[in-house]
């Protein structure tokens, strides 16, 4: 499992329980990230234990973001680690996201 | 208006500042000549009115200096005197006076007199004006002119080249030339020079040749996404520039000298083309110099010249002299031109290679040939020196042997954070280890998922090579040959899905390269320069 999901104030809370999300297990994050979308409009995507994303990592959450958007879906990262701060950073998707320091203020963010 | 009165007669003085006064002038009174002359140097008087004989110096040599100082042309100088010769009146005139009052004079003559003069004194002060504002907007127009060409013109010599050592150097010239000059870094291994300069001074001139540097960018970047990043032939850059830019020139009939050089120094050879520009300079071994012939004629003179670049086999140690006619067309008090034969001269006694030296000794050499005039001619120089390439070997290596699986990409990941980690401690604090983990990661990734098509089990090998100034990575595979797609540097700016690995590379990394070996065996390159710290040359 490279994810735990759970439900707060009605929004879905997807945690990576991995440290490491690449080309190898990116593909179980997508089979997970697609059964949230078919359950919830608002989705947070806590980080804290990522400490690696590579690009195909980068381009599924991406992608989850992107689907939100075209049903005026709501979706917030939390809880970046300073090397994932950094790559999304060099990458220039710090600013396609939002992105929150606590998973409080992520349900805030997509709440409403 | 100012109104300088000089005379030794204290009543005339009276008369004369009575009048004025009473018109509405300002009077400033003297009644010797030595006043008179500093009271000029200090102030302007539209008008001057000045008797023959004063007190100490006379009035007709104290025209003639005030006439010397700067802006003394602007007063109207009006002399009386009782002298009445010819001869006399004659050097009146001939001391810068304007016009003569005969004593004594009636008051009615005198009054017709001073209504000339001050009439002459507004026009001279009106054409005072006129002429002050335009040096005002000529001096902004040159001051326009050197900053276009501060910052459009003038390009930055490259740092880092293996095996060659570049310096460049402008004095510009009173007023603006159209000098510029350029490098186009390819590779550590191969880089290019652009020395022009554009018949014509001022803006224009400025203009016409930063338009022209960034047709010549323009060009090369064109040409460069068509040869998927190879440094495109130098003809076809030529040719590409002649499209756009020679029409242009020819109906603003203005034409450019160029010389244009690409340099391979690992490989001790350049290859130039040179439209109607100076020659360059090689010198060689043992002081040995040659002006390196000429090809072309300067662009705008004709619309479609066809273009072959001269090759010229190079050693170590060379040094390559390019510059614009300012230096060689110097001159000297006589008159003489400092000419090419002088600069080889120069060349040849230099006692060192260095190429910042050797710019310095050409400027300091044509500064004492015009002994410290100012330049009519902006003085530009760019030398090469090919310092031969020396394979120094690595501060630290490292190597790992894999296999195509994605599990294996962590394997790659920990091998790369371990040995980054290492040269920021002993070389480079301020390296970001991510940024090289993920680049790593990515360039890996691509030869698992297209070059060996997922295929589990196939070979790979990642090594690492620290330098004093770098890292190189190369991961060497067996899978399909690769040769990137031209990457748009913007692309990162446009998030997308899939497809983001190499411009991550290509940001990250200072230089990559795609090596595909005859024998099946293939690798990706990657250097990536230490950033350089404050301080450092």
């Amino acid at each position: 499992m490279v994810v735990s999901i759970e439900e707060q104030n009605g929004v879905t809370v997807i945690e990576l329980t991995i440290d490491e999300l690449d080309a190898d297990t990116v593909a179980e994050f997508n089979q997970r990230a697609e059964a949230c979308l078919a359950a919830s409009d608002r989705l947070i995507l806590d980080m804290n234990r990522l400490k690696f994303i590579d690009s195909s990592g980068l381009g599924a959450v991406l992608s989850v973001k992107r689907k939100l958007d075209a049903r005026q879906g709501k979706m917030a990262l939390c809880r970046l680690s300073a090397p994932v701060r950094e790559i999304m950073d060099l990458v220039r998707l710090s600013s396609v996201f939002q992105i929150a320091d606590t998973r409080e203020d992520a349900v805030k963010l997509v709440e409403g | 208006m100012k109104v300088l009165l000089v005379d030794d007669d204290r009543d005339i003085r009276s008369l004369l500042g009575l009048l004025l006064r009473n018109q509405g002038h300002e009077v400033v009174e003297y009644s010797d000549g030595e006043s008179a002359c500093a009271a000029c140097r200090d102030d302007y008087f539209p008008l001057i009115i000045m008797d023959w004989e004063l007190n100490g110096m006379d009035g007709v040599t104290a025209c003639r200096k005030i006439r010397k100082l700067p802006g003394g042309e602007y007063s109207v100088v009006l002399m009386f005197t009782a002298r009445s010769s010819f001869d006399d009146l004659q050097l009146i005139l001939h001391a810068g006076a304007d016009d003569y009052v005969q004593k004594p004079v009636e008051i009615k003559w005198l009054k017709i007199r001073l209504r000339i003069a001050i009439t002459n004194a507004l026009n001279k002060t009106a054409r005072r004006l006129a002429e002050q504002q335009l040096e005002a907007a000529r001096a902004k127009e040159i001051e326009t002119g050197s900053r276009i060409q501060q910052s459009l013109l003038l390009g930055q010599p490259p740092e880092r080249l293996r095996g060659a050592e570049a310096a460049a150097y402008t004095l510009p010239s009173q007023s603006v030339d159209g000098d510029f000059y350029d490098f186009y870094q390819h590779s550590e291994s191969c880089f290019d020079v652009v020395i022009g300069d554009v018949m014509g001074k001022g803006v224009a001139a400025a203009l016409i040749g930063a338009a022209l540097k960034s047709r010549i960018l323009h060009a090369i970047s064109e040409l460069k996404s068509e040869s998927r990043g190879e440094p495109p032939p130098l003809e076809r850059i030529f040719e590409r520039v002649q499209e756009t830019v020679a029409q242009q020139l020819l109906s603003l009939g203005a034409f450019v000298t160029l010389c244009y050089t690409r340099f391979y120094p690992a490989e001790n050879r350049m290859a130039f083309i040179n439209c109607g520009h100076p020659r360059v300079i090689r010198r060689g071994r043992g002081g040995r110099v040659e002006a390196i012939a000429n090809t072309n004629l300067p662009l705008g003179v004709i619309h479609n010249d066809r273009f072959q670049p001269v090759e010229t086999a190079l050693e170590p140690g060379d040094l390559l002299f390019m510059y614009s006619d300012g230096i060689t067309e110097a001159r000297g008090s006589d008159g003489e031109l400092f000419g090419e034969a002088r600069l080889l001269d120069t060349l040849a006694q230099l006692d060192e290679h260095r190429p910042q030296a050797a710019i310095e000794r050409v400027i300091e050499a044509v500064q004492d040939f015009t002994a410290h005039g100012s330049a009519k001619d902006d003085q530009t120089c760019v030398a090469i020196h090919l310092t031969g390439v020396t394979a120094a070997a690595p501060f630290a290596s490292d190597a790992m042997e894999t296999s195509s699986e994605l599990t294996q990409l962590k394997l790659i990941r920990r091998f790369v954070e371990a040995f980054c980690q290492r040269a920021a401690g002993s070389h480079c604090p301020e390296l970001s280890v991510t940024a090289l983990v993920l680049t790593l990661n990515e360039a890996a990734s691509n030869v698992m998922r297209h070059a060996y098509a997922n295929q589990p089990g196939l070979p790979i090998r990642v090594a690492a090579d620290q330098y004093a100034d770098r890292i190189e990575f190369i991961i060497e595979h067996r899978g399909a040959p690769f040769t990137p797609p031209p990457i748009d540097p913007d692309r990162l700016n446009a998030p997308r899905e899939s497809g983001m690995g190499l411009p991550i590379i290509q940001s990250v990394m200072d230089e990559v390269e795609y090596i595909n070996g005859e024998d099946g065996l293939n690798a990706v390159r990657m250097v990536y320069y230490f950033p350089r710290r404050q301080g450092q040359d």
